[in-house]
């Protein structure tokens, strides 16, 4: 019940963003699908879906702004960056943190409550919409050849991203050193695994790349918030 | 059981950097007793009370609540404790009914829905109401609620009445009395706003720069701090020199003498050995001892209260 109650209310503060970068994939995302019909469906065959047995997330992040892989990136990654100021900058911000721990759990549960109500959020405002898209896409209206797997799994990946960035902006709202010193290194490591991760040529190594950035991020805010004064 | 300590600290010190917030504090708050802990701004009130609820890790020393390390407060001891903390911080985007809501899940068995629902109507406030769009005063007396609902047995307040006007103040103290009614209910709160500390506050512990300068029952403070004036035919003498002298201010033919424990036979002694025409015993209310007690002249003299 408590670990609930904590999920609930990190949830709610949360669903101005998980609706803006749902609205942002949906509004831009289906204008894309539609212009998609419009445009040489070869050459497009030919980038993506002809090679679906090696797409990869560089592949769906190297087009221009107007295609939907870009699209998955630029909401997953906003919307970890807003969580993870929402979660942790405006709470140091607005001074809610004495309230928020002072309580009958434990911070592990509380900094769980968290990083949980982070991945639904990731899952609910993008992969969820990504998921509506790939469906949309598969319609015959849209596109002759329905859309490989690989753009699924992919985008669900590029959701990672999202998480990546998340704990990097969550790291560097816990962090007490100065700006100019290492307080926006877990930002920082989070933008060179986010390279790291466009620059793998299949989604098993963008995968391995995103557990390896996730899981050291993680190990960090964890003992970053059990131990941190507040 | 009325002795049984609920609240201890022993050397409790935090740096930081260089510089201390709080240096050596060592307390012990005894069960059922109102303790109102004072001190200028930037005294180290906040810091000892994050200290003592475990949000801040001390440089050094160990604090107690309830038996329990500070550093280790386990969820069971922290539902023992309300808190409410300096400047009534709440999540603003809830409202009073979903904030009640969110409060008992981690009081099971312990939140008084009724006593809530009292003070919520006692303070005339709608529980449709936004935090973000209640007034200070109208969220002090939300925490208020909030802290006194689940019954604690020891409520620690960071200034509760900061920033509050002499009427929602005067609402605000109502309350407090109310959880003083109960038996064996601890309470430590600070503030700069004596008036409050000596309207419900049986003990009051004086902080002074990070250091404890007093510790004791409020009116052994009371009848401790004294303000002699001699009053010389001739031109006052530069200095005398008498143990519990805290600070003396010296006009032409007047000495005014802030006097620790000093009772008032001695006083005249005092005065006929400094050769006084004539003295007497200012009135002062507790505010005056306070100002008087940790004016930066007195600083560095430090009286060992529980002998007074």
């Amino acid at each position: 019940m408590k670990f609930l109650a904590l999920l609930k209310k990190e949830l709610r503060e949360c669903l101005p963003w998980i609706v803006a970068a749902a609205a942002f994939l949906l509004i831009f995302g289906s204008l894309e699908l539609r212009s998609m019909v419009r445009r040489d469906v070869e050459e497009y065959q030919y980038r993506v879906f002809e090679r679906y047995s090696e797409v990869s997330a560089y592949d769906l992040g190297k087009y221009p702004l107007g295609d939907v892989g870009a699209l998955v990136f630029i909401s997953a990654v906003g919307l970890g960056l807003a969580l993870g100021v929402r979660q942790f900058w405006v709470a140091d911000f607005t001074g809610t943190w004495g309230f928020t721990l002072h309580r009958s759990t434990d911070r592990t549960r509380i900094l769980a409550a968290k990083i949980c109500a982070a991945i639904i959020s990731l899952i609910a405002g993008v992969g969820l919409v990504l998921c509506y898209l790939f469906w949309r896409a598969s319609l015959p209206d849209y596109s002759p050849v329905p859309p490989p797997i690989g753009f699924l799994i992919g985008g669900w990946l590029i959701c990672g991203v999202g998480l990546l960035f998340y704990l990097g902006a969550g790291l560097a709202g816990l962090s007490k050193a100065r700006w100019y010193t290492t307080k926006l290194a877990g930002l920082g490591f989070a933008v060179w695994m986010f390279f790291t991760f466009t620059q793998q040529w299949t989604l098993w190594w963008s995968f391995v790349t995103l557990v390896i950035g996730t899981g050291v991020l993680l190990y960090l805010m964890w003992e970053t918030f059990l131990k941190r004064e507040f | 059981m009325i002795d049984e300590v609920v609240l201890e600290t022993r050397g409790l010190t935090k740096y930081y950097g260089s510089v201390f917030a709080v240096d050596h504090i060592d307390l012990k708050i005894p069960r059922g007793c109102i303790c109102g802990f004072v001190g200028r701004n930037a005294a180290g009130k906040t810091t000892a009370i994050k200290l003592m609820l475990g949000l801040l890790n001390p440089t050094a020393g160990t604090s107690k609540l309830l038996g329990c390390d500070s550093a280790a407060l386990t969820p069971a001891i922290r539902q023992r404790i309300g808190y409410v903390t300096e400047g009534h911080r709440l999540f603003g985007w809830m409202n009073i009914v979903e904030l009640e809501r969110f409060q008992r899940t981690f009081f099971p068995g312990q939140w008084d829905g009724k006593f809530f629902a009292e003070m919520i109507e006692y303070f005339g406030l709608s529980k449709k109401q936004k935090i973000k769009h209640l007034s200070n005063g109208q969220r002090a007396q939300v925490s208020l609620a909030l802290a006194l609902s689940p019954n604690p047995e020891l409520l620690i307040m960071d200034d509760p009445t900061l920033g509050l006007d002499a009427a929602i103040r005067r609402q605000f103290l109502s309350g407090m009395i109310e959880i003083i009614m109960r038996e064996g209910r601890t309470i430590l709160f600070s503030s700069h706003i004596l008036g409050d500390v000596e309207r419900v506050a049986d003990r009051i512990v004086v902080i002074d720069k990070g250091v404890i300068r007093a510790d004791c029952k409020l009116e052994q403070f009371r009848t401790a701090v004294k303000k002699v004036i001699l009053a010389f035919e001739d031109s006052a003498p530069l200095q005398v020199d008498i143990d519990g002298l805290l600070h003396c201010r010296r006009s032409e033919k007047e000495l005014a003498m802030i006097l620790v424990g000093i009772n008032d036979d001695k006083i005249a002694e005092l005065a006929k050995s400094a050769g006084a025409e004539k003295y007497h015993i200012a009135n002062m209310n507790l505010e005056d001892q306070f100002i008087e007690y940790t004016a930066p002249d007195g600083r560095g003299k430090l009286f060992k209260w529980e002998e007074i």
